[in-house]
């Protein structure tokens, strides 16, 4: 059987998935499907043969502004809503054993891939990650990521990735 | 419609009296006025402090309508990323993973149905 990119299923062994940080790996095992099913992310998983090689998670989120919207150089710059719409890729992890393979990759291509055919219907102006580690960090800066203020959070442009789809996507 | 609510503090004439001359400084035209705006500048720094996954401070927010408007040309790495077709190495990984797997193989459960139970109101 060949693998696949599915959404996360009761019936997907994940009890064996060990990614290397104890947070991911339990938030696989223990609340992604609890998140799926109250509508607060949507967990994919890199399957075969149902055993979760690795996985992703997305959800729309907002960036409020509204502490913000009554300064005067942001209204000029054309602010004029409380919350700019994103995709929150929450998280995105790959078993121990694959590291440094390309799966990680295979799994943002497709996040980056589904978000913007998701943006198509549900604007968002682009992905918006908070990197666990500094591993994590590198990962998502080799890809052109940016960090905002402090570096909680990193950015990359739907228009980036639109740009990309449009001309080379298959 | 919006129902008013009223506040009352109790306070001294001494602390009262100090209060309304740095209204009259501030020049606002009641003590009521004066509270409402002192407190909405301590809630918009508490709710900036604590408001889970708000960690933008205003200069960041500049900084991603900056990059909303003017997205970066996606670079090298990520043009390469969107062009390849990763499918046949992730399967082949996976695929020589299974040969020599020492994790138990796989035996098909097949899905359990939703339980039908019900539960009487009597």
């Amino acid at each position: 059987m060949l693998h696949s990119l599915q959404p996360l299923q009761k019936n997907h062994r994940r009890s064996a998935f060990h990614c290397g940080n104890a947070q991911l790996d339990h938030y696989l095992k223990t609340q992604a499907r609890q998140d799926q099913a109250r509508g607060i992310s949507q967990t994919t998983v890199l399957v075969r043969d149902l055993e979760v090689y690795g996985y992703y998670s997305l959800s729309n989120y907002s960036l409020k502004t509204d502490l913000f919207v009554s300064n005067p150089t942001l209204k000029l710059r054309g602010v004029q809503y409380p919350d700019i719409p994103l995709h929150l890729l929450g998280r995105l992890a790959v078993d121990i054993r694959y590291r440094g393979t390309g799966m990680g990759k295979y799994l943002l291509q497709s996040a980056m891939s589904r978000a913007y055919d998701s943006a198509q219907i549900s604007a968002s102006v682009g992905l918006i990650t908070q990197p666990i580690d500094q591993n994590a960090q590198n990962f998502y800066s080799k890809w052109g990521f940016q960090p905002l203020g402090t570096g909680v959070l990193w950015f990359l442009s739907m228009k980036s990735i639109a740009l990309l789809l449009n001309t080379s996507h298959p | 419609m919006n129902k008013s609510a009223r506040l009352e503090i109790r306070l001294s004439e001494a602390h009262k009296e100090r209060l309304n001359q740095a209204r009259r400084l501030g020049g606002y035209p009641s003590l009521s006025a004066f509270f409402l705006a002192a407190a909405e500048e301590k809630v918009n720094k508490i709710l900036q402090e604590k408001l889970p996954m708000l960690p933008l401070d205003e200069q960041s927010v500049f900084q991603l309508l900056e990059m909303i408007q003017n997205p970066a040309p996606a670079n090298e790495a990520l043009r390469e990323l969107m062009k390849t077709d990763l499918t046949h190495i992730v399967e082949k990984l996976l695929h020589s993973d299974k040969d020599q797997s020492p994790r138990a193989p796989f035996t098909a459960t097949p899905a359990k149905k939703p339980s039908k139970k019900r539960i009487s109101l009597r």
